[in-house]
C-alpha cells in the first residue's frame, strides 16, 4: 500500500522516499530537477536538521537542501 | 597544414572538467573538491600531431537551463555554437545526474563526445558499465577517463580528432518526448524557421524545446526576433495544451521524458549492486553535519587551522625576518652613496622584506587550507554555516567567496559570487567579501599582534580578530538586506562531493600556486609602491631644524620625516584619525594601503628603518614597533580594526565595479560605507578603552 503524501520536512532521517511534486515556482522546480530530484525519483534522506534543511541522496549524489526549501517538496515513503 | 578544432568541456560541476583541462593542455588550473571552482571560462591550447587544439573550460553546470553568471556564460557559449566539438565530461560514478545536462547536450545537433570521467571509481564501487552499450544507446562517442591520474586523455584526444574529420560516426538519438509533444514541437517548428537569421544563431531543436519549457531566457531572445510574437503565442498554446492532456506543467514533462530516457540507458548498461551502502562519507557526515554540533565543528576546525599556522610558522617567520635584516646590514656595507644605499636598505629591503617576513606564514595557512577544500569538507562547511547565515539575509552559497577571500584574495572572493543566482544575494556577497582577513591583510595582523601581545596568545587573538570579521560581514548584510535589498533569497542546493583524502602533492602545488602569487606581487607592485613611499619620506631633504638646537642623528631623522613630503601629507590628514588614536603615520600607512593591503606593513617598514640611523641597532620591524613609545595596545586595536574595515585595495575595487554591472553607484557606496564604519569602529573601540582606563 502507498504511504501518505507529505512534505520532505516531515520524513525521518534514514527512510526511502518517492518525489511526487515539487510545490514551487518554476525556478525551484527547474533548480531540483536539474540535479536529479525530478518528480518520480526515489531516494534516501541522510540528515536533517531542522528549519527545512536536509541532506538526501539521489543514486550516488548527496544533495544539501537549504533553509525553507523541504515544505516544498512532497514526497510518499516507500 | 596545421589545422585547428576548437572543443569545449562542458559538464556538471565537480566532475573534473578542470583536471581533463589540465591533462590537455598541461595547464595548472584550479582543481578542488568543491561545486563551483570554474566561475569564467578558460582557455588553453595544445598541439597535437597536425592539429592546433584550442581547448576551453566552461563553468560546470547542470543544464541548459542558466540561472547564475557563471551557468550563464556556459550555456551561452555552448548555443551559440561557438565550439568545433563539445566533450562532455560525466562523472561517472553519478551517471543518471550527469547524463540529464547530456540529453539536452544532444538537442544542439553539435559534435559531441562524452568523456566519462572517473570511471575508477566507478569499479571500486563494484559497478560496471558498458561502454559501447552505452555509447550506441546515447548516439555518441564515449571515452573512460580518469582525470586525476591522467588516464584517457591520449584515446579522447584521438576521438578529437576522429570526429572532426568525420571518422568517427554515430547514429543520432533523441529522447522521445511523445507523440503529444512532438505535435506541439512541430507547429513551433514551423513557424521559427520563418526566421533564417534566428535558427542560423541558435540550434532549432533545442530552441524549441527551451519554448516548450518556458525558458525565461530563451523567451526574451526569440520574442525580439521577427517572428516573436507569433512565436511566443504559440509557444504559449502549446504549453496550455500540454498541460490540461497531461495535467502538469510542460517543464516537469520535459523533464521526466528525458529521466526517462536516462533511466533505460542505464538499466541497459550499468550493472550496480543493489545492496544499500553506507559509505565512509555517510558516517563522517554523520558527525559534521550533525544538527547541533556542525557550527561548532566548523569553528573548532577554524581554530585548528589557525593554531597550526601560527604555532608552525613561529620560528620560520623568526627566521625570515632575521634574513631581512643580515641582508640590510650586508648590501648597507656595499653601498657607499647615501641615498642609493637608503633606497635599497629602507625602501627595499625595508619595505618588501617586511612583507616577505610573513611568507612561511602564508603558506602555512594556504596548506591548511587546500587540505579542507581538497577533502570535500569546505561544501560541508557552507550547508552548515547556511542556517546562521540565512539569519543574516545570506546565502548559503555566499560561503564560499567569504572563505575564499579569507584564504587568499578578495578579488577570486567577489568572482566566485558568479555562483549566486539571485542579483540581490550577489551583490550583499561582493560587498561583505572584502572584510574577510585576506593574504594580504593577514601580515598587518601578524605583525601588530606580535608586537603587542604575548607570543602563546597570538593564535587566539588572530582567531579572534577572524572571528570579527566575520560579525562586520554578517551585520553588515543584515543591514544591507533590511535597509537596501529587501526581498526573499534563492534557493540553496548543493551537491555534496564525497570526501576524499587529499594527496601531499595536490596540497603543496595549491599552496605553492597561491603563495607564489604572493610573491610576485611582492616583486612587482609592492616594490614600486615602496620606493614610491620612500622617496615621499626622503624629499625634500634637510629638514627645518629650530636654531639654536642641537639634535642628535635619530630626532634629526625623525625630523627629516615629519617634514617630507609624505610627512606633511600625513599631518593633513592625522586630524581625521587622531580621535582613533592615529598618527600621522598611520594615516601615510593606511593611505597607501589603498594600493595593496600589503603596503601598509612595507610602508612601516620603510618608516622604521629610515627611523633608525644605526643599523647595528635595528631589529625586527615587529620588535621597532613593539618599543615605540607612541604605541600602545588599545592603539594598536584601534589601528588593526581600521584595517579590517576600511576602503579595499584599488584592485578589489576595479574587480568590484566590474561585477557589480560597472554601477558608479554601487562602488562609490562601496568606497564611503567601508571608510565610515572603519572610522566608526575604530573610534569606539578606541574611545571606549581610553574610558576604560587601558
Amino acid at each position: 500500500m502507498p504511504g501518505a503524501v507529505s512534505p520532505l520536512l516531515m520524513v525521518s532521517p534514514g527512510k526511502e522516499v518517492i518525489l511526487v511534486s515539487l510545490d514551487g515556482g518554476l525556478n525551484f522546480r527547474r533548480r531540483l530537477t536539474d540535479m536529479g530530484l525530478a518528480e518520480g525519483v526515489r531516494f534516501k534522506v541522510l540528515h536533517s536538521q531542522g528549519r527545512g534543511q536536509c541532506i538526501v541522496r539521489v543514486g550516488n549524489t548527496r544533495l544539501a537542501i537549504g533553509c525553507g526549501m523541504a515544505q516544498k517538496i512532497m514526497v510518499r515513503e516507500t | 597544414m596545421i589545422k585547428k578544432i576548437t572543443i569545449a568541456l562542458a559538464g556538471n560541476p565537480n566532475c573534473g572538467k578542470s583536471s581533463i583541462f589540465n591533462n590537455l593542455t598541461g595547464a595548472r588550473q584550479h582543481v578542488s573538491n568543491y561545486p563551483g571552482v570554474t566561475v569564467e571560462k578558460k582557455e588553453g591550447r595544445l598541439k597535437y600531431k597536425d592539429y592546433e587544439i584550442n581547448v576551453i573550460d566552461l563553468p560546470g553546470t547542470y543544464s541548459l537551463s542558466a540561472y547564475s553568471e557563471d551557468e550563464i556564460i556556459a550555456r551561452n557559449f555552448i548555443v551559440q555554437r561557438e565550439a568545433d566539438i563539445i566533450v562532455n565530461i560525466i562523472d561517472s560514478s553519478n551517471l543518471e545526474r550527469n547524463l540529464y545536462l547530456t540529453t539536452q547536450l544532444m538537442e544542439l545537433d553539435v559534435p559531441l563526445i562524452l568523456a566519462m570521467n572517473m570511471s575508477d571509481i566507478v569499479e571500486k564501487k563494484g559497478e560496471h558499465i558498458d561502454y559501447s552499450e552505452l555509447s550506441k544507446l546515447l548516439g555518441h562517442p564515449l571515452i573512460p577517463t580518469v582525470g586525476n591520474k591522467n588516464k584517457g586523455t591520449q584515446k579522447l584526444l584521438e576521438t578529437i580528432i576522429g570526429v572532426y574529420e568525420k571518422k568517427i560516426e554515430f547514429e543520432k538519438v533523441y529522447v522521445n518526448y511523445g507523440a503529444e509533444v512532438w505535435e506541439e514541437i512541430d507547429k513551433i517548428k514551423k513557424i521559427l524557421i520563418k526566421d533564417e537569421a534566428l535558427i542560423k544563431a541558435y540550434p532549432l531543436r533545442w530552441l524549441i524545446i527551451k519554448l516548450i519549457e518556458d525558458d525565461r531566457l530563451v523567451l526574451d531572445v526569440v520574442e525580439k526576433s521577427a517572428v516573436g510574437g507569433e512565436v511566443v503565442e504559440q509557444a504559449e498554446k502549446s504549453r496550455r495544451h500540454l498541460k490540461a492532456h497531461f495535467g502538469d506543467s510542460t517543464d516537469v514533462i520535459v523533464a521526466e521524458r528525458r529521466y526517462g530516457f536516462i533511466s533505460g540507458a542505464c538499466t541497459q548498461s550499468l550493472k550496480v549492486s543493489v545492496e544499500d551502502r553506507h559509505t565512509i562519507s555517510d558516517k563522517i557526515d554523520r558527525i559534521t553535519l550533525n544538527r547541533f554540533a556542525g557550527v561548532p565543528i566548523f569553528a573548532v576546525v577554524m581554530y585548528l587551522v589557525f593554531k597550526f599556522t601560527f604555532v608552525l610558522s613561529g620560528p620560520v617567520v623568526g627566521w625570515c625576518e632575521g634574513f631581512f635584516n643580515w641582508l640590510a646590514g650586508i648590501v648597507g656595507g656595499l653601498i657607499p652613496q647615501v641615498l642609493l644605499r637608503s633606497l635599497v636598505v629602507d625602501g627595499i629591503i625595508g619595505g618588501v622584506g617586511g612583507v616577505l617576513g610573513f611568507f612561511p606564514l602564508i603558506l602555512f595557512m594556504f596548506f591548511a587550507i587546500a587540505f579542507f577544500e581538497d577533502s570535500g569538507y569546505m561544501a560541508r562547511a557552507a550547508f552548515v554555516m547556511d542556517k546562521l547565515m540565512s539569519k543574516f539575509g545570506l546565502h548559503g552559497k555566499s560561503f564560499l567567496p567569504l572563505m575564499i577571500s579569507t584564504n587568499g584574495c578578495a578579488v577570486p572572493g567577489i568572482m566566485a559570487t558568479r555562483t549566486l543566482e539571485n542579483k540581490r544575494d550577489r551583490l550583499i556577497t561582493m560587498m561583505i567579501t572584502p572584510f574577510m582577513i585576506c593574504g594580504a591583510k593577514l601580515p598587518i595582523f601578524a605583525l601588530f599582534i606580535g608586537a603587542f601581545f604575548p607570543a602563546e596568545y597570538s593564535a587566539n587573538i588572530m582567531f579572534l580578530m577572524y572571528v570579527l570579521s566575520i560579525i562586520i560581514a554578517f551585520g553588515c548584510a543584515k543591514l544591507l538586506k533590511t535597509l537596501v535589498f529587501k526581498g526573499e533569497s534563492a534557493h540553496f542546493v548543493m551537491e555534496l562531493p564525497p570526501y576524499r583524502i587529499p594527496t601531499f602533492k595536490g596540497i603543496l602545488l595549491k599552496m605553492w600556486e597561491r603563495g607564489w602569487m604572493y610573491i610576485k606581487k611582492a616583486g612587482t607592485i609592492i616594490i614600486l609602491v615602496s620606493v614610491i613611499i620612500w622617496a615621499g619620506f626622503t624629499f625634500p631633504q634637510n629638514p627645518v631644524i629650530e636654531e639654536g638646537k642641537s639634535l642628535t642623528e635619530d630626532e634629526v631623522a625623525a625630523l627629516q620625516m615629519e617634514q617630507s613630503y609624505a610627512g606633511r601629507f600625513g599631518h593633513g590628514i592625522e586630524p581625521v584619525i587622531k580621535p582613533l588614536g592615529l598618527d600621522w603615520r598611520a594615516g601615510v600607512a593606511l593611505t597607501a594601503g589603498f594600493a595593496a593591503k600589503e603596503v601598509v606593513v612595507s610602508t612601516y617598514g620603510t618608516m622604521y628603518s629610515l627611523g633608525e640611523v644605526d643599523p647595528e641597532e635595528a631589529g625586527s620591524l615587529k620588535e621597532s614597533i613593539g618599543k615605540d613609545a607612541s604605541w600602545n595596545p588599545l592603539k594598536a586595536m584601534s589601528f588593526l580594526i581600521f584595517s579590517l574595515i576600511y576602503i579595499p585595495c584599488v584592485v578589489v575595487m576595479a574587480v568590484f565595479h566590474r561585477e557589480a554591472g560597472s554601477s558608479w553607484k554601487w562602488t562609490s557606496f562601496m568606497i564611503f560605507w567601508t571608510t565610515a564604519l572603519a572610522w566608526t569602529a575604530s573610534f569606539i573601540v578606541y574611545q571606549a578603552g581610553l574610558l576604560f582606563g587601558l
